[in-house]
């Protein structure tokens, strides 16, 4: 055998050379520990990363049984067989246990073997199950997805215990290498949607996924349009509810964020609330969303078109208020508007960043003492704080939507201001003729609405009973529909 | 070629195009030459147009999957169908000449006191050529959000105008008789719609029941339509000749409080989105037509902003005065209108008819 050769095989077979191998290719960082043991008379190196390990499952699970079974002449082989009923333990190769390492698995190095022994005593700090602040229920279940994937897929299996869902795992991110579970029941979805996102997936090489957001902005066909174009929940009950329609929920490991694919519009009127409450209320709520919505949209537009064009439009009664109280105002109807609304979102965002305890002060100083000032020095009126007040509450009442609306409540006050009420219609047609194009996963975008898919009706804006919903949501793409059916009736 | 249009969408997009210009000046023009029996000239003239949709219905069920520009090939080879799609795209210009005359007026009229043409034109241009450049697939998406809103808000003018007129004004029936009738050339230019349906011609997802669906729901329409007139008209009696905008006008008698003030302003704003979704169809064909007529396929975008130059041009020059318009048209256009409104179709269903009868006869001589 050629001497170099002998050299570096002998210093392999070394189980601490090994161990001090590895660190050294870890950059010697400091919170690798090698621990050089012997065990029974045998040499053994262990290697863990402190912060990444439960020691006292080290200490149980693996020291423990190693000591009982260790002989001078035990393989790795039998060695593994032996405390495998202890714990979790694998024999990988020099490169995998690298990597195994860096989640948190601890490895033995045993002298004269090439493999290594990779146990399981990974423990992230992380947060307990609890209810997202999101997303808060009245009825219903509460608990949320948090940051660890293994938590919340043990979420949805525990919801779904079928032999139908199929998981599949894709690590995206040179640095980060994030884990990504693609979650998806085999016998309901359509298999060019799982396709399309994984091309989707692997499209793309980034140095690091911290968040699934990252990954949002890679599914969706426009990335920069304002309006998203996948789910999002942060619920295991909804992530179940929407793979039981059809879609497929993507958990990003490091994040409480599940995406759901496809995407329509109106899912973000709908909320879990409302398949634990009574239709016919249910029905009320979604109808008071919708308002909600327009009114956040275009009542300041309104308002100022109101006031700069069509004040015949206005009751003489609620004229002659208007008038009264704005006929004074250093600022036009346009200009005061504009004016609150900066207002308002820079009390916004103050308030968002601030500590906590220091919350509550801002929102006085904002609301009583800089919104009443102003109105009393006769920078603003009354009506015009009123209505920018109504529409910043109702940007808030479809939470997942409240960054277009914010952007758009603007963009429509300035046409508004410049158009009057033509310019405002147009513009709403403009808009909705951009969202009739957003088609992305076979999935229409404003659906069931355009195209009208009348089985859908049945969970729009006016929900119908459950008993009622005898099939899958049609507007998803799907290839079983029955959703309900008579016991012992055939299975379409 | 992608069946992008549902059988829903096709029908709304039918109804918008026939009730939006009808229920607005129409009325009016009815009222000022006819009178008491102009919901016959409109019944008469409504039906004379239900005709062709029938024949254009005959023509996509038997050419399920070809586009117009191919039927007419078909037809009549490719030089006569290039003259006839050239027509047509004259025919849909004059009538894109009309509608953006009558938003600008319509505007003027109900929402501002003096309204500059280029602050109205430039921002409805830009929407239509945003609409056009996104497809049929997405401006039947847009009907189909809207119409919904239009049809209920000409619903309720209806009901409105139903719960104030005065029926015995009907009385006496045909007092002069018929003879009006014959004049009815003179209202061509607010009919031919049916037309519109070229553009969706081997784009149309056909549905169970597809005929049955479009004609009924259009006769329906028809009926309403001229129902709308009788209420007009019953409700101002002689005073109708002042009352320009039909359905802004019957509005005002919704009741309401005054405190909360008074709702016509809805239905205007209403009225607002069916001019607009009519006014980019008729621009929409004019596009399609003169696409075909000139094998443009790559930059049809052009031809959008040509058609919309000469559009302005042309309200410009007249001053957007659309009873100037209406002038030009009854008097020098009527005969062009009758013959794409009476001459293609009869053309059409000659031509399709014989075209069956030879296919037919292949097979028994083979």
């Amino acid at each position: 055998m050629n001497k170099k050769i002998f050299l570096f095989y002998t210093k392999i077979m070394n189980s601490l050379d090994m161990a001090n191998q590895l660190k050294k290719s870890l950059l010697d960082s400091t919170d690798i520990i090698v621990r050089d043991l012997e065990i029974n008379g045998e040499r053994v190196a262990l290697v863990f990363i402190d912060e990444l390990c439960n020691v006292e499952e080290l200490n149980r699970s693996v020291l423990f049984p190693i000591k009982q079974f260790m002989t001078t002449d035990i393989t790795i082989e039998d060695l593994r067989k032996n405390v495998s009923s202890f714990c979790n333990v694998e024999i990988l190769d020099l490169q995998q246990a690298k990597e195994k390492l860096l989640r948190g698995f601890s490895l033995i190095f045993m002298d004269g073997e090439e493999k290594v022994l990779v146990f399981n005593t990974v423990m992230y700090p992380g947060r307990s199950v609890e209810e997202p602040p999101t997303s808060t229920v009245i009825s219903g279940p509460r608990e949320g997805f948090n940051e660890t994937l293994k938590v919340n897929l043990s979420l949805i299996r525990k919801r779904l215990p079928s032999s139908n869902l199929k998981v599949e795992e894709l690590n995206i991110g040179r640095r980060t290498k994030t884990r990504i579970n693609i979650v998806y029941f085999d016998d309901i979805v359509d298999k060019d949607v799982v396709n399309e996102i994984k091309q989707k997936l692997n499209k793309f090489d980034i140095d690091g996924v911290i968040d699934s957001y990252y990954l949002m902005k890679f599914l969706e066909n426009r990335p920069n349009s304002i309006f998203r174009q996948v789910g999002n929940t942060e619920k295991p009950d909804i992530a179940c509810a929407k793979l039981l329609e059809g879609r497929v929920v993507i958990l990003v490991d490091g994040t409480p964020i599940a995406i759901t694919i496809p995407y329509v519009m109106f899912e973000d009127f709908q909320s879990s609330n409302d398949y634990y409450s009574d239709a016919h209320r249910v029905s009320i709520l979604r109808i008071i969303r919708v308002l909600g919505l327009f009114l956040s949209i275009f009542l300041p537009g309104m308002y100022i078109a109101l006031q700069l064009y069509h004040y015949k439009v206005l009751p003489l009664k609620f004229l002659v208020t208007i008038v009264n109280t704005t006929q004074n105002l250093p600022l036009n109807p346009f200009l005061e508007i504009f004016f609150i609304i900066i207002l308002f979102d820079i009390l916004f965002e103050a308030s968002v960043r601030m500590p906590k305890y220091l919350g509550m002060a801002i929102s006085i100083v904002g609301a009583l003492i800089l919104g009443d000032t102003a109105v009393k020095a006769g920078l603003v009126s009354p009506p015009g704080v009123m209505i920018v007040a109504l529409s910043a509450i109702t940007v808030y009442i479809i939470p997942n939507q409240s960054s277009q609306i914010s952007i758009l409540r603007i963009v429509f006050a300035l046409i508004g201001g410049t158009l009057g009420f033509h310019g405002i219609i147009l513009g709403m047609l403009f808009l909705i003729a951009y969202l009739c194009n957003f088609d992305s996963f076979k999935t229409p975008y404003l659906a069931p609405y355009a195209p009208y898919i009348s089985k859908d009706m049945k969970d729009f804006i006016l929900k119908d009973s459950l008993t009622t919903m005898k099939t899958r949501p049609q507007s998803i793409p799907n290839k079983n529909s029955t959703r309900l059916r008579n016991k012992g009736e055939e299975k379409k | 070629m992608t069946k992008t249009v549902t059988t829903r969408q096709l029908i709304l997009i039918l109804v918008l195009s026939v009730v939006t210009l009808k229920v607005l000046f129409l009325p009016n023009v009815l009222a000022s030459n006819i009178g008491r029996d102009g919901y016959i000239m409109l019944l008469f003239l409504l039906l004379v147009d239900f005709l062709n949709l029938l024949i254009l219905l005959y023509l996509l069920n038997k050419y399920k999957d070809m586009t117009f520009s191919q039927i007419l090939n078909t037809l009549f080879g490719k030089a006569i169908s290039k003259v006839i799609l050239f027509l047509l795209a004259l025919f849909f210009l004059s009538r894109c000449f009309v509608r953006f005359q009558t938003n600008f007026i319509y505007l003027n009229e109900n929402l501002y006191t003096a309204f500059e043409w280029y602050i109205f034109a430039f921002p409805i241009l830009i929407c239509v050529i945003f609409c056009i450049k996104q497809g049929t697939k997405v401006y039947a998406r847009l009907c189909e959000i809207f119409m919904p809103v239009v049809i209920f808000g000409f619903l309720v003018a209806l009901v409105v105008g139903i719960f104030r007129a005065d029926f015995t004004n009907a009385l006496p029936f045909l007092e002069n008789g018929l003879g009006f009738i014959m004049s009815s050339h003179r209202y061509s230019v607010w009919f031919g719609d049916y037309f519109v349906l070229i553009l969706f011609f081997g784009k149309i997802k056909i549905e169970r029941k597809f005929n049955v669906k479009v004609v009924v729901s259009l006769l329906i329409t028809i009926v309403l339509i001229a129902l709308f007139y009788a209420v007009f008209y019953f409700t101002y009696n002689y005073n109708s000749v002042c009352h320009i905008n039909a359905i802004s006008d019957i509005m005002q008698f919704l009741p309401s409080v005054s405190d909360i003030g008074s709702f016509d302003w809805i239905l205007i704003l209403i009225w607002d989105i069916a001019l607009f979704l009519d006014f980019t169809l008729s621009v929409m064909l004019v596009n399609f037509l003169f696409c075909e007529v000139f094998n443009i396929h790559k930059h049809k975008i052009i031809v959008t902003i040509v058609s919309l130059i000469i559009i302005v041009a042309f309200n410009y020059a007249i001053n957007f005065n659309i009873f100037l318009s209406m002038t030009i048209y009854r008097d020098y256009i009527f005969a062009f209108n009758i013959l794409i409104q009476a001459g293609l179709p009869i053309l059409l269903f000659i031509f399709g008819t014989a075209k069956r009868r030879k296919l037919n006869e292949i097979p028994k001589t083979q």
